[in-house]
């Protein structure tokens, strides 16, 4: 469920108490953020990604294109879910990604890669954006760094 | 160099098309459950599947289980058909042209999404032409009458057409271990019929499942 679902799920029953009003107010505040955050990393994904691409081939020698490619789609899959996810306020959303990705390196058995890669995104949004929004963004990659800690 | 421009295409970054949250719609007024392309779904309670086992068995006596593969095969070629046709729309090639592990993945989203567990293939038995398929936390299974023998027929029948959809081959299915046994998960083998025929006395006295692969591998 939405957290924001939450809030209005009882609203002919009752009126927000005053902290539910806060959060609310709190995740209004920092909508304008959420949207230029988005904007972002819409309109430079290339440009964040291609570095990536170019780092996993540098430090992967030996390993296959196939793989590497295989591992930058899950991390095109990541960057957008967690996208949209910092947007709405939603960690709940990222769940079918995180399912998608335990699948693929079950089947593929692609931690280490899909491991770098992750870092080496987060490492570019973290130079690319501002710190504050960076700060915003990383609860919604964490999940994905958490689980190649787990694999590994 | 691998071009990042390449991989940003929507059939290439196609993501995830059974994702549970987007692949399933309901609307509650109408009662209805669909797919993201529209289709209907049915939503199947226990008591359905469980009355489905009672009420083969008391019309059909030991036929049930017939009825049951053949339900699954009609099922199985039927779902190979709006598979085929969903995955070919969503990545815009031919399933026959789609890499092996977007296929596999999608697969096993797909059974995750409707419901039926989760499932998994061996690759070891492959280059001797039989598929080994493992499935857990099976529906048919969880409801089914406890019984001295695997009682996935349904599943059974759905993995047979599946593969001969697939395949364009006629296959058949047998279910090797069942989790209503005790097993760590449900086994079915793939292969022609003629080539499962011998070993189906086997599968039915519950010798071990290694055993009965081993034969096939070596007929």
């Amino acid at each position: 469920m939405h957290p924001l679902s939450d809030f209005f799920r009882e609203s002919d029953k009752r009126y927000l108490a005053q902290a539910e009003l806060k959060l609310l107010g709190r995740y209004t505040l920092s909508l304008p953020h959420r949207l230029a955050i988005y904007r972002q990393i819409r309109d430079q994904e290339l440009a964040l990604l291609q570095p990536v691409a170019d780092g996993l081939e540098k430090s992967l020698v030996g390993t296959s294109v196939t793989a590497i490619e295989q591992s930058l789609k899950l991390g095109i899959a990541v960057l957008r879910t967690s996208a949209m996810a910092m947007l709405t306020n939603d960690i709940s959303s990222l769940d079918d990604t995180l399912r998608w990705v335990r699948q693929s390196q079950a089947n593929n058995d692609s931690q280490q890669t899909d491991e770098l890669c992750f870092q080496l995104m987060t490492q570019q949004l973290e130079q690319r954006l501002e710190a504050a929004h960076f700060k915003l963004l990383l609860p919604y990659l964490e999940p994905f760094q958490k689980l190649a800690a787990t694999a590994a | 160099m691998i071009s990042v421009a390449d991989l940003l295409t929507p059939k290439v970054a196609a993501g995830n098309y059974f994702a549970t949250n987007t692949y399933v719609r309901s609307d509650a007024e109408l009662g209805l459950l669909e797919n993201r392309s529209g289709s209907r779904l049915i939503a199947i309670p226990d008591t359905l599947i469980k009355a489905l086992y009672a009420g083969l068995e008391q019309e059909t006596g030991l036929a049930a289980r017939l009825v049951l593969i053949n339900c699954g095969r009609w099922w199985g070629k039927n779902f190979y058909q709006r598979f085929s046709e969903e995955l070919t729309g969503h990545y815009g090639v031919p399933l026959a042209s789609l890499p092996m592990v977007d296929f596999l993945q999608s697969l096993q989203q797909c059974w995750v999404s409707h419901g039926w567990g989760q499932i998994d293939f061996d690759p070891s038995y492959a280059e001797r032409g039989l598929f080994l398929v493992k499935t857990w936390n099976s529906p048919f299974a969880a409801q089914a009458p406890q019984m001295d023998r695997p009682v996935c027929f349904m599943d059974a029948g759905i993995l047979s057409a599946f593969f001969s959809g697939l395949t364009g081959k006629s296959l058949d299915c047998l279910q090797l271990t069942c989790e209503s046994l005790g097993a760590d998960c449900n086994r079915f083998v793939v292969g022609l019929e003629d080539r499962l025929e011998p070993v189906e006395a086997r599968v039915e006295a519950q010798e071990d499942w290694e055993a009965i692969m081993q034969s096939l591998v070596e007929s």
